[in-house]
């Protein structure tokens, strides 16, 4: 019998599924769903990765400030980072600035944060976004607040891994700098996503898969410890992105 | 650190400098590669709250945030803290960053100095004032005397709710 | 010799900053924001103030923001963290009324 799962639960389990032991797992502002995934893979089977998640007293091992962690990620020695956008554009580029006219905004947003540093120089950087709509990924950024394509000249370390939605999961062409659909979760459908996506989503090497749900094993460890540490940074979250018991 | 300015990753590509014309890029004369450059940020002022302080300036601020570095950064640093102590308490202190009198100009004793923000393990963020605060933002006509009535609050040592 | 003693009144303090100065703020949105330093700076009515906020942001910048003392003001994000947006800084940025220097 599949279990019940809220689509954050699935997310952060896509997410922590991906990190490989040892690898460093850094978690900025603004991010629920990337700082449960870092705790997931490290209450399952990254125990040995670092975590670091700003805001959060028990994964903050710095002696000052926020200086040593932007200077570990402008030195490479992030393997992930997580960066979401109220727009996200057809070349993975992220909008935290600015809907509209920057000098007289429709909408002003928080600001990048140092997206514009941390998306060049941490290895893999995961785009997460907890909706999924014509008006969040769009042609084309109202304002680039970083960029996952960049001219050869500019020294980029790393980049864009792949972008998480409560429907899909979406990839970079690498030859065509054009995100494609890399899998569905389970209950949604191709239609579904393109539908509610601003820009032509081609499927990735001509097929998309399911994407595969969290197992009993995985809810339990969310629904259990990861919540519980979760709850320390961010507790209105934590009260109703994780299900109730399972089975 | 008295520089003009200096060099960050990234950048190049971003709307930053569109927006930024302060923001210049050079080349890297280490390297093939373009590189940002930045001026240096060194404030007239700056108004940080600390635990503690002794009477000369030295002071015990929060480890997890920067304001030791807007403390060395800055022309000249108010500092208002939760409580005034001895110089050798600040030394042995363990806990959060010691920030030395050399950096500051000014020290206030100003007990709840951060509230409705949280301040370590002194009291933890008001929500409520907080959230009452985004309420009263909504309603342009009534939110400036809600400000001044808040500030009002807090200057006769009163609490900001 | 001992050091020079620098305990001193608020408004004493607050004489440090000049209307249109560039005035740094410590704190990060929900922690440590030096608001009663800033209340009464509101009150004594210094104003045209470029704030600088460092770097991370949020209830204090609001407080002179909506007070109506800064001119401009330069972060790399401001917010309320899970609290949403800072809404003096979001009002005003969105009528034009004030002047934003975003940092990287």
């Amino acid at each position: 019998m599949t279990a019940y799962y809220t689509p954050e639960e699935l997310m952060a389990t896509v997410i922590a599924r991906q990190v490989k032991n040892g690898e460093t797992i850094a978690v900025g502002t603004f991010s629920p769903i990337p700082s449960t995934a870092a705790i997931l893979a490290r209450e399952s089977h990254a125990p040995d990765s670092d975590v670091y998640i700003m805001g959060s007293r028990d994964w903050w091992p710095f002696s000052e400030g926020s200086q040593e962690f932007f200077n570990m990620a402008q030195k490479g020695r992030f393997d992930y980072f997580f960066l979401s956008g109220a727009q996200i554009d057809r070349n993975g580029s992220i909008n935290l600035h600015t809907i509209g006219n920057y000098h007289q905004p429709k909408v002003r947003l928080p600001g990048g944060a140092g997206s514009s540093m941390l998306y060049y120089m941490v290895k893999k950087v995961i785009l997460f976004k907890t909706d999924h709509t014509v008006k969040s990924f769009v042609e084309k950024v109202d304002f680039v607040t970083s960029a996952a394509v960049t001219p050869p000249s500019v020294h980029r370390l790393g980049g864009l891994h792949f972008v998480i939605t409560p429907m899909a999961v979406l990839v970079l062409n690498k030859e065509t700098g054009s995100l494609e659909l890399f899998s569905v979760h389970p209950g949604h459908s191709v239609e579904e996503v393109r539908e509610n996506t601003g820009f032509e989503l081609p499927l990735f090497e001509g097929n998309a898969d399911e994407t595969k749900p969290p197992t009993a094993e995985e809810l339990a460890l969310l629904r259990g410890p990861v919540k519980d540490h979760v709850t320390k940074i961010y507790p209105a979250f934590a009260k109703k992105a994780f299900g109730g018991e399972i089975g | 650190m008295g520089l003009p300015f200096l060099p960050v990753r990234g950048v190049i590509g971003t709307d930053y400098t569109v927006v930024r014309p302060d923001f210049k890029t050079i080349k890297n004369p280490y390297g093939a590669d373009e590189i940002l450059v930045v001026p240096a940020v060194s404030p007239d002022v700056s108004l940080i709250h600390a635990f503690k302080a002794d009477k000369f300036g030295n002071c015990i601020v929060n480890s997890s945030i920067d304001d030791a570095l807007l403390a060395r950064a800055s022309q000249k640093v108010i500092v208002s803290a939760e409580e005034i102590v001895d110089t050798e308490e600040l030394k042995t202190s363990q806990r959060g960053n010691f920030v030395s009198r050399i950096h500051v100009d000014a020290v206030v004793h100003m007990p709840r100095g951060a509230a409705p923000t949280s301040c370590g393990s002194y009291y933890s963020a008001d929500i409520e004032v907080l959230k009452s605060y985004q309420a009263a933002a909504k309603d342009p006509q009534t939110f400036s005397s809600y400000v001044k009535e808040f500030c009002l609050r807090l200057r006769d040592g009163g609490d900001a709710a | 010799m001992l050091p020079a003693e620098k305990l001193t009144s608020v408004h004493d303090a607050l004489s440090l900053v000049s209307d249109g100065a560039q005035l740094g703020l410590g704190g990060s949105p929900l922690t440590m924001n030096p608001v009663s330093l800033a209340a009464n700076l509101i009150l004594q009515e210094t104003g045209n103030l470029k704030l600088v906020v460092a770097p991370i942001g949020g209830f204090v910048a609001d407080l002179l923001i909506a007070a109506g003392s800064a001119d401009s003001v330069e972060f790399a994000q401001l917010g309320f963290e899970e609290l949403g947006m800072a809404p003096a800084f979001r009002q005003k940025t969105q009528a034009g009324e004030i002047t934003v220097l975003d940092h990287t």
